[in-house]
């Protein structure tokens, strides 16, 4: 932890204290992406040398490892989404207007107080997959997510993936999906692979073959342990379709909500180019858990921009937007939502 | 060949892979578009500056409360009223208590600290955070001269004012302009100079010659206007540090309406002979004069672009007053106001996005802006009689005076004005006597 007097006088710089907490975040994302991907084919590559069989083997290998992709694309995002929102709060501004007071002695550049890195990260690793568990947790532990967030950013997704469908869903289900399920996260992180691949996989891959072939006829996810794992990535949620009106329904509720709290940057220079798109979480109450800023490599990061980003993000995050009065049932569709500020139509020229 | 087989199967499903893998980030979720919001002053607290001694800490409060006023004038901003803080005063050394800023609907907190070091100085540090994000924005600390105090105070708000719009601030910065006194018919005109806020007010001039249309220099350091001294009106120079004045070249006509290229170098202005007006540059280091207008008509108030390679003017060429876009070094004019009534004044943002100008029609006057191409205007503000709009050095507000019809006898009442570019927040500049033609100086501007 800092002390007053770390702060003032060996503190951080802001960047320092900023670059902290920027790299872990920016590890965690590559890391997560990484090994799910490379680590699967190599180890299945091993096996399969030369031989035909093998190489049957390494089919069905990675037709389980597609399975699990299924499961690991939604999980990935999540996770990402998590570890970003740390990382735009990172996002720091020089300050050269230090030099701009001509007689007045500019003696230094202020000491930053470390930002301790520790209370706004944590609620980020914890929070990863399973909403309605993970939601206490973030807020509350600190010091070990932070632990968490820079070793294991692989692991994270593992959890989900082969067993424990992206979908939420309690206890209730495990039994089929068997398996590590219920290992602590920890341990999950642990044993990401290897150990999915072997029993469960062929079985995973008709199920989810069927479940493919099936849905349209019982759309119903029902309970049954099975449809849930394959149905994971193509139709997130156990309830019925939504129709097109239902989702309206939805957007508007977001929509009128945070049009409240946006204060839009309107006085800006080219304020009709300031579009600015967020990736937000969302927690099953409806509050929004975090929210990342979906950069546009096209454009330069300029201070507009940036006040322009803050401004959307302070909308999202405002008490008085949150939470959102979204239908529980349906949170599936909304516990990731993609908002797009747009001041353009605010101009009034 | 049986070994290339099973990798090139799995190099395929690698690529599956990578792209079931990268689609859910951009498939899911709700889409949502925002494209309305609330103009609404952003809450912020801003806490009184910690002192150790009873001098610091009153000092502290002072620097507290023009940060908030400077806040607060630009409308972007609503400082919270301290006596709802939950932590009054906190020490700016520890990591705020964010829970306690959000209860108080706090966007934005502003902590900082003063202190009077050995050496005599004041030594001001300051710290803005962002709330609902619980992230340190930015922060410095400035040592200057005690009797600095309020220039410190604009810096720290100029900071904080960038770091949350994307735009530098134009707390730092100063009026020049023209105060006047007496009856109408013996109307006493002095130029002025004072803060952006109104605050430390001094004349320039004694007032025995009458002075117009006051502009800064790029550098803030020089003040052009025109005077007319023993009855001739000319083109000044006045240095604001050392108070020299000279004349700005002997022409055989009537100079007027001068103002400084971007660079400082020059000054274009307009001279008026044989009833006929037209837009001169003067290059002050080698005093050359240039003509860049010539037509019957009359063709006045010249303003550069920021750039320094256009200029807009006035002109009547087209029947009616109009404005008209320029090379720096004259040639083809193009209008670029077709409104209805007559144009004028036209002042080109530092932004450079937008041109200022006074319309006049049906006997009323507005203050407004249009895009350099003459699209878009808009009025900003209408009234019996307000004019000379001035940008501020980020091109956000506009300031201008307006002057109330007059009672009988008396002088008419004539005040300046600020108003931002939506045209929601007009505040009046207090000053101590009437006042006209306000001229917006350049940011860090130097203390004359």
């Amino acid at each position: 932890m800092f002390t007053p007097r770390q702060i003032v006088n060996g503190g951080l710089s802001l960047a320092d204290a900023d670059n902290r907490r920027d790299a872990p975040g920016l590890r965690l994302e590559t890391a997560a992406l990484g090994p799910a991907e490379g680590d699967g084919p190599d180890k299945l590559a091993r096996p399969g040398p030369g031989r035909l069989h093998y190489a049957v083997g390494a089919a069905v290998l990675a037709h389980i490892a597609l399975l699990g992709v299924f499961q690991f694309g939604l999980s990935f995002t999540v996770h990402i989404d998590d570890t970003e929102t740390r990382v735009i709060p990172v996002e720091v501004v020089n300050i050269d207007d230090i030099t701009r007071p001509q007689e007045q002695r500019v003696v230094a550049e202020a000491p930053r107080p470390p930002p301790p890195p520790l209370p706004p990260t944590p609620p980020a690793p914890a929070a990863a997959e399973t909403p309605p568990a993970a939601i206490a947790p973030p807020p509350v532990a600190p010091p070990e997510p932070l632990v968490a967030a820079l070793p294991p950013p692989v692991p994270a997704p593992a959890p989900v993936p082969v067993p424990a469908p992206p979908v939420a869903q309690p206890r209730p289900t495990p039994p089929p999906v068997a398996k590590p399920a219920p290992p602590s996260p920890v341990l999950a992180r642990a044993q990401p692979k290897p150990k999915p691949k072997a029993p469960p996989p062929p079985r995973d891959f008709d199920v989810l073959l069927r479940d493919l072939a099936t849905r349209p006829e019982r759309p119903q996810g029902e309970v049954a342990p099975a449809p849930r794992e394959g149905a994971a990535r193509a139709e997130p949620n156990a309830s019925p379709k939504p129709t097109a009106t239902e989702i309206d329904g939805m957007v508007e509720i977001v929509r009128r909500k945070i049009e409240k709290c946006w204060n839009p940057p309107v006085g800006a220079a080219d304020a009709g180019q300031l579009v600015v798109r967020l990736a937000v979480s969302v927690d099953p109450d409806g509050t929004v858990r975090g929210a990342t800023v979906l950069s546009d490599s096209s454009r330069p990061e300029t201070p507009y921009l940036q006040a322009a980003a803050e401004s959307a993000r302070r909308a999202v995050l405002n008490r008085e937007c949150n939470p959102l009065p979204l239908p529980r049932d349906r949170y599936e569709l909304w516990k990731e939502l993609e908002l797009s500020f747009n001041p353009k139509e605010l101009l009034g020229r | 060949m049986k070994r290339t087989s099973p990798s090139l199967v799995l190099a395929a499903w690698l690529m599956l892979f990578l792209v079931l893998a990268a689609l859910p980030a951009t498939a899911q979720g709700l889409k949502v578009d925002i494209t309305r919001g609330q103009l609404q002053p952003m809450p912020v607290a801003v806490v009184e500056f910690q002192g150790l001694s009873p001098d610091a800490a009153t000092r502290g409060k002072e620097i507290a409360d023009v940060v908030s006023a400077d806040l607060e004038r630009s409308g972007l901003f609503r400082p919270l009223d301290r006596r709802a803080f939950l932590d009054p005063a906190g020490p700016i050394t520890v990591w705020p208590n964010f829970n306690n800023w959000r209860v108080v609907n706090a966007q934005a907190l502003v902590v900082g600290a003063t202190e009077f070091q050995a050496d005599g100085q004041l030594r001001v540090e300051f710290r803005l955070w962002d709330v609902y994000a619980g992230l340190l924005l930015t922060g410095f600390t400035l040592s200057s001269a005690p009797a600095n105090w309020r220039r410190v105070a604009h810096l720290v708000a100029d900071e904080i004012y960038k770091r949350l719009t994307g735009e530098d601030g134009y707390f730092d910065t100063r009026i020049v302009y023209i105060s006047e006194s007496g009856p109408a018919q013996r109307r006493v005109k002095r130029l002025a100079i004072m803060d952006q806020d109104g605050e430390s007010h001094k004349f320039l001039t004694d007032g025995g010659a009458l002075v117009l249309t006051p502009r800064f220099s790029p550098s803030a350091q020089e003040i052009t206007y025109l005077s007319y001294f023993n009855n001739k009106p000319r083109v000044y120079l006045f240095n604001v540090s050392t108070g020299a004045q000279e004349v700005l070249g002997d022409f055989p006509g009537m100079t007027f309406a001068p103002r400084f290229s971007p660079d400082g170098n020059k000054v274009v202005m307009s001279m008026a002979s044989e009833g006929n007006s037209e837009i001169y540059t003067m290059d002050l280091r080698t005093r050359e004069v240039r003509r860049l207008t010539n037509h019957p008509a009359i063709d006045t108030a010249p303003c550069y672009s920021p750039d320094g390679t256009r200029i807009v003017f006035e002109s009547d060429r087209g029947g009616s007053q109009q404005l008209y876009l320029m090379g720096a070094d004259g040639g083809e004019a193009k209008r670029i106001s077709f409104g209805e009534g007559h144009y004028g004044t036209p002042v080109w943002s530092p932004r450079g996005d937008l041109i200022a100008f006074t319309r006049i029609y049906q006997g009323r006057f507005a203050v407004g802006v249009m895009r350099t191409d003459g699209s878009g205007a808009r009025i900003l503000a209408e009234d019996y009689l307000i004019e000379a709009p001035t940008w501020s050095p980020n091109g956000r507000v506009l300031m201008f005076f307006r002057q109330q019809p007059s009672t009988a006898g008396g002088a008419a009442r004539s005040r300046l004005y600020s108003i931002d570019l939506t045209g929601y927040n007009e505040r009046e500049i207090m000053t101590p006597l009437d006042a006209s033609d306000p001229a917006w100086s350049p940011l860090g501007a130097k203390k004359g």
